[in-house]
């Protein structure tokens, strides 16, 4: 019974029918769920990459048309009132985080300015924490789909090539036509794991020191805007 | 994030169907039909045989394994000098005549008579036959003549109902002779000579051509003698200390004889060594050695090299 099933299983298995479809169909369940874990990996950390190159490039470009704003002449006030009436991010975020603590500061009948220098840096500082959060949010994941997609492929493949090896066990037939079939499976595992995991650790590399510039150029500004306004509370003292 | 999670998806989808119709069936690796070469296993043995043959003589590949061609009839005639004649010729000598004219004479009497008119007249007076005929019993291979008379006297027709008892009575004591004296003599005849025509190949003179010392027999000779040896390790270069003993033996395995030393060697160390090998070859002996194919091992030459002993 065991010999005409194996016999069966190869000759359904002829190299006629080795399309990939028919290698994910044939593959074993457990071969299976790590294809579709890794496919979905890979479709996860692709819709990352799209996002957070649109939401890097977006940012960029919001950077410099507010440096070009901020450094054309224009009061700060203006620029305030301008800018605090809409969701702002990046740069604008920051100004308007020390702005809106300036202007805390001296409303009322006692404005608070002795150590209105450290509140503004800290509220800053908060700012720039929650925007490298924002845009570095989700890059872990292209981190993790880097290091383990090739291990959870080359799990599959391990597994494929057990199920194959048992199936020469059953069939006691060393022929390769035995074997071929469930290796060629177990490699495909290892294939969507590489699949996955390259573009995830390319872009993981490149996203990462995109947002470390980005958050340089802000913490920069951070410190400017600082200088800036720490010689006004000066000349007010 | 949705856009972008749509706008993987979408390209991951489109990929996999691109990959499932592009490359939906994978090229077969279809090898160029190779022709088989036919391998076939060779025995050692056919390597180690011993050829029959003598030494002086040039190797012959080509065995003369088939007896030569029975010779036609007229050239045995041309070959009689030579002393092997006597089983190669089967020309009549005298004895051979009575022996295979007189059955004919006795059983049939019509048969001898187309040659008998000639001798009828010239030899056999009529009154002899008589006396003749007495003598024929004993006296078969004595002389041509009286059997010649013999066989004229069938012809006679007043004395047939004389003569029919009398090749009766000689029966019985013709055939054990006779049939053995045919046996002897019309054998040779058919078979041919041993002697062939073909040149001899170089060989053993006590070769055989069956006689196959194996590949394996060899070894097993050369490793009951390893047993026994100590090469001189201790001495300079005794890797290179290449003995080459000529020894023989006797049937029963035992050496025959001093070895002879076949080559030489500068190595003030080589005498020791040669004393070594052939200490070896006489601790060790008898030999055991299949006795059936003593002409292979009588005479051995062996190379004691410590290389393999000392395992460089």
């Amino acid at each position: 019974m065991a010999q005409t099933e194996a016999v069966s299983q190869v000759t359904l298995a002829g190299p006629e029918s080795l399309s990939y479809f028919s290698m994910f169909m044939d593959a074993d369940v457990v071969v299976k769920l790590v294809m579709i874990g890794l496919i979905l990996a890979s479709v996860w950390s692709w819709a990352i990459i799209i996002d957070k190159v649109t939401l890097f490039a977006r940012t960029k470009r919001q950077m410099d048309r507010f440096e070009n704003v901020f450094w054309s002449g224009q009061s700060l006030e203006e620029l305030y009132k301008s800018l605090s009436s809409r969701a702002n991010n990046g740069m604008a975020a920051l100004f308007i985080a020390a702005m809106k603590e300036w202007k805390r500061s001296h409303e009322g009948d006692r404005p608070a300015i002795a150590s209105l220098q450290q509140r503004i840096d800290r509220v800053m500082d908060l700012t720039i924490a929650r925007e490298t959060e924002r845009l570095e949010k989700r890059l872990m994941f292209l981190a993790t789909v880097g290091s383990a997609a090739p291990f959870i492929g080359l799990f599959g493949t391990v597994w494929g090539i057990m199920n194959s090896f048992a199936s020469i066990a059953a069939s006691k037939n060393t022929s390769l036509a035995v074997v071929a079939p469930g290796i060629a499976e177990a490699l495909f595992a290892t294939g969507l794991g590489l699949v996955a995991a390259i573009p995830a650790v390319i872009a993981y590399n490149k996203l990462t020191s995109d947002s470390g510039k980005l958050t340089a150029r802000m913490e920069g500004f951070a410190d400017e805007f600082s200088a800036i306004l720490s010689r006004r509370i000066d000349e007010r003292v | 994030m949705r856009n972008a999670l749509i706008a993987s998806a979408v390209a991951h989808v489109g990929i996999l169907t691109a990959g499932l119709i592009g490359l939906s069936s994978v090229q077969d690796l279809s090898a160029p039909p190779v022709d088989s070469l036919p391998v076939d296993l060779v025995p050692v043995s056919e390597l180690t045989t011993l050829q029959l043959g003598s030494k002086k003589e040039k190797e012959i590949r080509e065995a003369a394994v088939e007896p030569t061609k029975t010779p036609p009839q007229a050239k045995p005639k041309t070959e009689e000098a030579p002393g092997d004649t006597k089983i190669d010729a089967p020309k009549p000598t005298p004895g051979e005549k009575t022996a295979s004219v007189a059955p004919a004479a006795s059983e049939p009497q019509p048969a001898p008579e187309p040659p008998q008119p000639e001798p009828e007249p010239e030899v056999a007076p009529k009154e002899e036959a008589p006396k003749a005929q007495a003598e024929l019993g004993p006296d078969v291979k004595k002389d041509e003549s009286p059997l010649l008379n013999v066989a004229t006297r069938p012809r006679t027709k007043p004395k047939p109902p004389v003569r029919q008892p009398e090749p009766q009575k000689e029966q019985p004591k013709f055939d054990p002779n006779n049939i053995a004296a045919l046996l002897n003599k019309t054998q040779p005849a058919a078979s041919g000579s041993q002697a062939s025509t073909q040149q001899a190949s170089l060989g053993s003179a006590q070769g055989r051509t069956n006689v196959r010392m194996t590949q394996s027999e060899l070894n097993a000779l050369r490793s009951q003698i390893a047993r026994c040896w100590n090469p001189p390790v201790g001495a300079v270069g005794a890797e290179a200390l290449i003995v080459r003993l000529q020894f023989s033996m006797s049937r029963t395995g035992e050496v025959e004889g001093n070895p002879v030393v076949l080559n030489s060697n500068n190595n003030p160390a080589f005498n020791a060594a040669v004393q070594s090998a052939t200490r070896a070859i006489f601790r060790c002996g008898p030999y055991s050695l299949p006795a059936n194919k003593y002409e292979a091992w009588q005479t051995v030459i062996l190379n004691f090299d410590p290389r393999e002993m000392l395992g460089y």
